[in-house]
């Protein structure tokens, strides 16, 4: 048998034998970024080159070209076009280059508790939303719960004998971090005052 | 969603190689398409929502090709087919072999072969 890798630069790292070669090839997959994201998209939603070229009101050339152009090459236009042609919101956002996946996760869980408090602020006084709102919020403990605790399972596979009975510090969340950093702030404004 | 794993066949291996050396450009066009690929299966997670102009369907046992269109080629790259095999059962991407018009039966007759062998021995 051959060998086992996770991804294509990986198995080109792995088989490759020219220096030049390996570089070159995975240079080209990581200039492609955005191309690549924007044909996920177009699959995702089951079209063809041409069927979004209708939507979008150009050549099914155009499309082939930005579903194959390095990400420099690409222009607002052709984000903002995929956009409209597969009826989707771009958003634009800058972030750590290489962020940690803890703070991501931070951020995530933030965001969703963002989203469930806008929740609760729309339910005013519908009885029957307040009630579809509730069970959201149980199938949410439930599933976003579960998730934790599916990978908590592999991890605990992983984790050595000793490790299981030592106390667990609980880092205070992001937002009440923040709060803390923007208190000193008011602080100051009311010396001024 | 779990992602898919990839893993080569000794035959992949050495057409790995052989292109590497004598054909270069062409591999670095498929390995750019098969990178495309595999991502996006990862997303998708079947085989059948990934459909584009470089994948190539038409053989027996699910197998596919790969082949090097698209992207900025500087000059015109002769016809290369990376065969792949996607197990949905185990989420396994097998890399079969890479070859050309030429070499393009006695390939498909491989992968048939190498596929059934895998399903015969319940992956």
């Amino acid at each position: 048998m051959g060998k086992k890798f996770k991804n294509v630069s990986e198995m080109v790292s792995g088989l490759a034998k020219d220096a030049k070669f390996k570089k070159e090839t995975v240079e080209t997959i990581k200039k492609q970024g955005l191309a690549k994201f924007l044909f996920f998209l177009r699959c995702d939603q089951k079209l063809t080159q041409k069927e979004l070229a209708e939507r979008i009101g150009c050549s099914q050339g155009r499309v082939s070209k930005i579903e194959s152009s390095q990400d420099e090459e690409l222009g607002v236009k052709d984000l903002l076009d995929y956009g409209n042609a597969l009826n989707l919101q771009l958003q634009f956002g800058y972030r750590d280059k290489s962020p940690k996946r803890t703070d991501l996760v931070k951020y995530h869980a933030i965001k969703i508790k963002q989203y469930f408090d806008e929740l609760v602020n729309l339910a005013e006084k519908d009885e029957e939303m307040i009630k579809g709102l509730a069970k959201f919020h149980i199938e949410g403990i439930f599933n976003i719960t579960g998730m934790i605790a599916e990978s908590l399972t592999k991890l605990k596979k992983k984790l050595p004998k000793t490790m299981t009975k030592e106390a667990i510090h609980i880092s205070a969340p992001l937002q009440d971090k923040l709060s803390t950093i923007e208190q000193p702030l008011k602080v100051k404004e009311k010396v001024k005052a | 969603m779990q992602n898919w794993n990839i893993e080569t066949t000794d035959k992949f291996d050495r057409s790995f190689a052989k292109y590497e050396k004598k054909h270069p450009e062409e591999l670095k066009f498929v390995l750019n398409n098969l990178d495309t690929y595999h991502k996006t299966l990862n997303t998708l997670g079947h085989p059948l929502n990934v459909k584009a102009g470089f994948i190539h369907s038409h053989y027996p046992k699910g197998i596919k090709s790969i082949d090097q269109k698209g992207g900025q080629q500087k000059t015109k790259l002769r016809q290369t087919r990376l065969y792949v095999f996607p197990d949905c059962n185990t989420r396994m991407l097998w890399y079969l072999i890479i070859g050309d018009k030429s070499s393009q039966k006695q390939d498909i007759k491989f992968c048939v072969e190498f596929v059934k062998r895998l399903i015969k021995k319940g992956r």
